[in-house]
């Protein structure tokens, strides 16, 4: 874990603290063996989360075009009357 | 003449939220409007190709938009809006949540609380909306339960969307 946190400008329970979130969305796994706790990177979860976010910007992106063509044809119906 | 408008999309990990900030060329009233009558939402909410269907709709603190996003094939995605709080027409506060035809929430599943702001930029307007769950937990449920469900498989036929999907989740 030490290892882990050495390239990071942050006291460690700091670190460690990140590390639990990480954790706790399933992104990582931690195995403590001794005095040493190990990281893994859940690549699975990872893939999975990154692939959600990207469905969900993509519903909002989506989304917010038809409201711009909505809003068009609402102003230009304004404007018409 | 076209004009870049603004879009957002940032993902807050520390805080479980999403942010999704976007500009609309129109006046504050307008795109109100548009976030908050059934007749407007209908128009716009569900991503193509499905469309909105909304059951029922009161907007007011404590009550809720209940609707239903539907495939080309008649598959209905039901959801649910609790609206929580509403300052008209600067904002509004709501409780998400997945529920069935009968409007009845699955208790199974995390809800998301939607913080929604309306701004004023020159004669546009800024929309910011922000989603918050509750815990890392309850974004992880949402993960798996949008890996289940075929909503996003239905957008995936689109190429646009694969283009945006393939697109590194920050600002545009």
């Amino acid at each position: 874990m030490s290892e882990l946190a050495e390239p990071f400008d942050m006291a460690l329970p700091s670190f460690m603290k990140h590390v639990g979130v990480l954790e706790g969305t399933g992104l990582i796994r931690s195995k403590k063996s001794g005095r040493i706790r190990t990281c893994t990177l859940e690549h699975k979860n990872l893939a999975a989360a990154e692939r959600w976010f990207g469905e969900q910007r993509a519903i909002w992106k989506n989304r917010y075009q038809n409201l711009d063509s909505l809003l068009e044809k609402l102003n230009r119906e304004d404007h018409e009357n | 003449m076209k004009t870049e408008l603004k879009f957002d999309f940032l993902v807050d990990k520390e805080k479980n939220s999403i942010i999704v900030k976007r500009e609309f060329a129109a006046r504050r009233q307008l795109v109100w409007d548009c976030h908050t009558k059934r007749e407007l939402l209908d128009r716009w909410f569900a991503p193509k190709p499905l469309t909105t269907k909304t059951k029922h709709m009161e907007f007011r603190e404590g009550g809720y938009w209940h609707y239903a996003m539907v495939t080309p094939d008649g598959q209905a995605f039901w959801n649910r809006l609790d609206y929580q709080t509403i300052n008209p027409i600067d904002g509004y506060s709501a409780l998400d949540g997945f529920c069935d035809e009968g409007g009845i929430i699955n208790p199974d599943l995390p809800r998301a609380r939607w913080d929604v702001s309306f701004t004023d930029v020159l004669e546009w307007t800024l929309v910011t909306t922000i989603v918050f769950y509750n815990s890392p937990e309850d974004v992880q449920k949402a993960i798996d339960m949008g890996l289940k469900d075929g909503l996003a498989s239905t957008l995936e036929r689109l190429d646009e969307l694969l283009d945006v999907i393939g697109a590194p989740v920050e600002s545009t």
